[in-house]
């Protein structure tokens, strides 16, 4: 009697997967594929799929910004105000490390925010405009941060020019990283192997602060283009591949940006015959999971609001213009928007670029796949308005926003900034896009998050 | 904040809390006046009036595609606009184009205001209201059809939770406790509600732990605690309505063991000294100690005559139900889909005999045997790292 029912249980055994996952595992290796490695690892703002993927895997920042918008610890684990909120200390973790063994202390924290500063990042000119003698430092005409101090080797202390909600907000940008003074991270993977173009090969950190990664390595292959890339996903070559379907987050908008120094878009009405044009751009049916709405900014940082009414008929144009399309631009948007423009009148000369490029190139029109730096609205606004080359006093409703402490007036006050960015036409929406990347079976626990960055340190895989 | 954060990923998490909202915004028209939706249009009607003036409004309808439910709320708005203002969809009269949103422990409603004609944006609003932390709304799923082994009368399904439940406990009919990375929340179970009685932290320091576990035995009115981030285990036990530490030791006392119960340092792992369930570690032990699960996935029965492997692989989740059956998580990988199993133990021969599918990923099981029923609570973790909490009314079919 008892024979039967345990061969019956065996044989049950037999048909579940062996080696069943039931959880998170340590060990394992991942191949990525992605179509470009940035030429350095030094922190830096993050444009684009591919390098915000790999900075992420070896940097860390002070904080993070939480799904509600608001800070969240990242090395510091907390902080406390002073001053009535113009003095802000932050409390770092006990026992950080980098990733060369040294210890991560205060000393370091503040040297990474001075090169923060110094950098190029408009987040870094936000941050400098809000600490005391921040814009001084950052012009190169005080030679230190009299804002900044490390009173102890595990706390450092903030002086703002004024109380703000976000006060340091800028500082989870992956520009302001935090680095040993020999560049070593702190981020959950340590780069053993970078060779700009082809290869970065990483190795779990064992002492991040939330803990060892539960893959041993992964590394990052550049392929030559997407459809190689997908080639070799396929043939199980590469284990995640960014762009395809799987982990997914509506986390990119498609982003036209009009320069309004450059004809035939000096005129408000050639701005508007563009938008007019936009209202045929299908987005959701030329990118499935794509969201159509025409706000600048993904509902998970700022509510979408309802679509104004429709924008009038589109006049014929008839111009030159260059229009530089970033590469993590679906092939299918771009071909549309080229057309759309043509049906305009307009002559349209396709430039393509790499992100960072594409943010720069000298052309009257722009189509990128943007995220922010840092997934805050305020933030996320303070970039889009700088992209845009926005008029003053869009910039003056920002920075009133980016001072109201209360949570509902600010909300309002930044969909006010939104809504006249729009209303400028200088940036056009053409929906909100999904961050994915797809994932071979037997592997889990990778997401996208509200920076559209893919992240592997929950990644883990099937033995 | 600080200590014990565990990090979210705001879009997942924000997916997830979008589950609430269309029965939050269903059950409107019902809720009493202090609810976070009633409030909510409180706070939206001031702001029409405040910029209409004495001029008529009209208020756009829920558009396609939105939450289920907004008309309710549209209703709401307009039940405290009427006799205000002229409500009116000719003439001149101020448009409200709006939506209702939600946020982690908010809900948020923004919306243009715009004249007509002539469709000049005259401002645009954004009000919020916060949800009740202190009461989270249990709500009532269509139980599945049935079965042949165990009868579900009534299921529920909890809002969303702070954080990732890894043990849960019963200490009383309708009191039970949720143990996370860092710290203990006791709920009274009441009505349509699980109310917040008391919280209290896990002892520190803690230890960073990427994938953590927790085990909770209750025994007399109080909770043996253990995770392993938290550096000891904790002896909770309410103390006029608040979760009081009545004890603390390096280990969880188990029945049997000199040395108790400790978790792998940096794991999910349970170590257990070799006895009737075999030697550890274990991911899963069930507080009786009837059975657990191993760290390969299978599912272990005291008692077995020396060999307590039951040949059946399951999740890291177990419970204990009527003599011959046990509830167990599916040994599926961690996703947007698990499935409690119904597993039917018959000379020490482990079967299973019902599968009842759930949504998220299953970290916790805890009983609460009477007779021919029981009250089942499953901790379901959803993709952006926060929990809800699944109640099943079961019944036992035949012997």
């Amino acid at each position: 009697m008892r024979r039967a029912p345990r061969s019956l249980a065996l044989v049950l055994l037999a048909a579940l997967p062996l080696g069943a996952a039931l959880g998170p595992r340590y060990g394992g290796r991942l191949s990525v594929g992605v179509l470009d490695l940035p030429a350095s690892l030094a922190p830096a703002d993050a444009y684009g799929r591919d390098a915000s993927l790999t900075l992420g895997l070896v940097h860390e920042a002070l904080v993070r910004v939480g799904a509600d918008g608001s800070l969240a610890p990242g090395l510091a684990q907390r902080w406390t105000s002073a001053a009535e909120g113009r003095e802000w200390t932050l409390w770092l973790r006990g026992g950080l490390r980098f990733h060369d063994g040294s210890p991560l202390t205060s000393a370091e924290a503040a040297r990474s925010i001075l090169r923060f500063l110094q950098g190029p990042s408009v987040l870094a000119a936000a941050f400098a405009e809000s600490v005391d003698g921040g814009s001084a430092f950052r012009a190169g005409s005080a030679p230190e941060l009299a804002g900044l101090s490390a009173p102890g080797p595990d706390r450092l202390t903030l002086r703002l020019r004024a109380p703000r909600p976000l006060p340091f907000g800028p500082l989870a940008a992956m520009a302001a990283a935090v680095t040993s003074a020999e560049g070593a991270g702190a981020g959950p993977f340590v780069p053993t192997l970078h060779l700009p173009g082809r290869r970065l090969a990483l190795i779990a950190f064992a002492d991040h602060w939330e803990g060892r990664p539960y893959l041993d390595s992964l590394e990052a292959l550049v392929g030559a283009s997407p459809e190689a890339l997908a080639a070799d996903f396929e043939a199980g070559r590469l284990d995640a591949l960014p762009g395809g379907p799987g982990a997914s987050s509506l986390a990119s908008t498609l982003l036209l940006v009009l320069d309004a120094s450059r004809p035939p878009f000096d005129r408000p009405e050639a701005r508007e015959a563009v938008e007019a044009a936009l209202q045929r751009m299908e987005t959701t049916r030329l990118l499935p999971g794509a969201d159509p709405a025409r706000a600048l900014l993904s509902p998970a940082l700022l509510p979408t609001l309802p679509a104004p009414g429709p924008a009038g008929p589109a006049t014929s144009l008839n111009a030159e213009v260059d229009l530089a399309v970033e590469r993590d631009v679906p092939l299918l948007v771009s071909q549309r928007l080229v057309a759309l423009l043509s049906e305009l009148g307009l002559r349209v000369r396709v430039l393509p670029s790499s992100p960072s490029a594409a943010l720069t190139a000298p052309a009257s029109l722009r189509l990128l796949a943007w995220s922010p730096q840092v997934p805050e609205a305020s933030l996320a606004l303070r970039e889009l308005t700088t992209l845009a080359n926005a008029p003053a006093a869009v910039l003056e409703r920002l920075s009133a926003a980016e001072q109201e402490p209360d949570a509902d007036r600010r909300r309002a006050q930044l969909h006010r900034v939104e809504a006249a960015l729009v209303e400028s036409r200088l940036v056009l929406s053409l929906g909100i896009a999904p961050v994915s990347a797809a994932l071979r079976a037997g592997v889990h626990g990778v997401v996208v998050d509200d920076a559209g960055r893919i992240r592997f340190e929950n990644a883990w895989t099937e033995p | 904040m600080g200590e014990g954060y565990h990090p979210s990923y705001p879009s997942r998490v924000l997916r997830g809390a979008r589950l609430l909202l269309p029965f939050l915004l269903l059950a409107a028209p019902r809720m009493e006046a202090a609810s976070p939706v009633a409030r909510l249009a409180d706070e939206m009607a001031a702001e029409v009036l405040r910029v209409a003036g004495t001029r008529a409004v009209e208020l756009a309808p829920a558009g396609e595609g939105a939450t289920p439910g907004a008309s309710d709320w549209r209703a709401l708005l307009v039940e405290r606009l009427a006799g205000r203002v002229r409500l009116a969809e000719q003439g001149p009269r101020v448009r409200v184009d709006w939506a209702v949103t939600d946020a982690p422990g908010r809900l948020v409603a923004s919306a243009r205001l715009i004249e007509e004609p002539g469709g000049r944006l005259l401002d645009i609003v954004s009000v919020s209201a916060p949800l009740d932390e202190g009461a989270v709304p249990l709500l009532p799923q269509r139980p599945p059809s049935a079965r042949t082994t165990v009868d579900v009368l009534a299921t529920s399904r909890s809002g969303l939770l702070e954080g990732v439940v890894l043990a849960l406990a019963w200490i009383s009919d309708e009191r039970v406790l949720a143990v996370s990375r860092d710290e203990a929340a006791l709920y009274r179970l009441a009505g349509a509600a699980l109310v917040l009685e008391s919280r209290r932290a896990l002892p520190r320091p803690l230890s960073p732990v990427r994938s953590p576990g927790a085990i909770a035995i209750a025994s007399d009115g109080a909770v043996w605690t253990l995770t392993s981030a938290a550096s000891s285990a904790a002896l909770l036990a309410l103390d006029d309505g608040r979760l009081a530490l009545r004890s603390r030791a390096e280990a969880l006392p188990w029945s049997g063991s000199p040395t108790g119960l400790r978790f792998r340092p940096g794991t999910n792992l349970l170590e257990l000294p070799d006895g009737k369930l075999g030697p550890g570690p274990l991911l899963a032990l069930e507080p009786s100690g009837a059975a657990a699960v191993d760290g390969d996935g299978e599912l272990r029965l005291a008692g077995s005559e020396g060999n307590p492997r039951a040949g059946l692989r399951v999740g890291a989740a177990v419970a204990a139900l009527w003599q011959g059956l046990l509830a167990a998580s599916s040994p599926a990988a961690p996703g947007d889909a698990d499935a409690v199993l119904f597993v039917a133990v018959s000379d020490h021969v482990a079967t299973v005999a019902e599968t009842i599918p759930l949504e998220g990923a299953i970290r916790a099981l805890a009983s609460r045997v009477h007779a021919e029923g029981a009250r089942l609570l499953a901790a379901v973790e959803e993709p952006g790292g926060r929990s809800r909490l699944v109640l099943m009314d079961l019944h036992r079919r035949g012997p």
